[in-house]
């Protein structure tokens, strides 16, 4: 993140009005007002990240415990994921295979928290 | 993440003085000048990865005049003139700059500040006020000629 020059205004203001503008911005001493700013930010930061890794969580949860009712209602998939539906449906037939099971709900979970940092990154 | 911080807590400390000074001269009170100021930069930090380069104070600027917009959309400060004019420690100019601004219509008052006192383009006062560009020019025309006159003795021979 860098600083540009200061863009001209398209009509140079009047020069005594600038200067008094100016004087009266150069009276205002920081007097802590930056670190209260970011002292402000990252109290903000700790709890939307709180907020949003919760909600990754959950969803990560809600894969888990919704993975296997969903099972026998996914439809039939061709290419690299024909064997994942494949194995979903065998799972909801009692056939259960711990490491898709585990793999998928990973997957679920991770990509629900990786949208979510996103988003709260914009 | 570390970096942005660092980087952006070197642009508050650099620029805080120009918002600071143009969210008291909208509010026309000192605290609830700051206080928009800090809200303008609580959400330049939010909304930094929109930021799009260019001028960084005149992005603040303009978010802090929207800043301004909701606030005095929420409460309207009866007093707030005495607060920013009877500010310890200003000068006999200052104060007569802050009672001639705080004699001027809102818009005029709003685009002199946006326009000569953050020194925004009038493209940029007209973007931030959602006004056509004409309109702003006549704001900062009229304002100029009023604060010229009430500000006569200060300007030069």
């Amino acid at each position: 993140m860098s600083d540009q020059p200061r863009e001209q205004p398209e009509e140079p203001g009047d020069d005594a009005l600038a200067s008094m503008f100016a004087a009266e911005e150069t009276a205002i001493r920081d007097d802590g007002f930056s670190r209260r700013v970011m002292a402000k930010a990252d109290h903000g930061i700790g709890w939307r990240r709180t907020a949003i890794y919760g909600a990754g969580m959950a969803g990560f949860g809600v894969a888990v415990a919704s993975i296997i009712d969903l099972a026998p209602y996914l439809p039939a998939m061709t290419g690299w994921f024909d064997g994942v539906s494949a194995g979903l449906r065998e799972v909801g037939q009692g056939a259960i295979d711990p490491t898709l099971i585990t793999l998928a709900a990973v997957i679920a979970g991770v990509s629900f928290t990786l949208v979510a940092v996103f988003a709260q990154e914009r | 993440m570390a970096g942005d911080r660092e980087a952006f807590g070197q642009l508050v400390a650099r620029h805080q003085a120009g918002i600071r000074a143009l969210a008291r001269r909208l509010a026309r009170s000192s605290s609830d000048g700051d206080d928009i100021a800090q809200n303008a930069f609580l959400t330049a930090w939010r909304r930094r990865s929109t930021w799009r380069g260019g001028s960084f104070r005149g992005w603040v600027c303009m978010i802090a005049y929207r800043e301004f917009l909701a606030t005095r959309k929420g409460v309207r400060t009866e007093n707030s003139d005495e607060d920013h004019a009877g500010a310890a420690g200003e000068s006999g100019e200052r104060l007569d700059l802050t009672r001639a601004m705080a004699a001027l219509d809102e818009s005029e008052r709003s685009a002199v500040a946006l326009c000569i006192g953050a020194g925004l383009s009038h493209t940029e006062a007209a973007l931030a006020m959602d006004a056509p560009l004409g309109s702003v020019k006549s704001w900062v025309l009229r304002g100029r000629a009023k604060l010229q006159k009430a500000l006569a003795a200060y300007q030069p021979a």
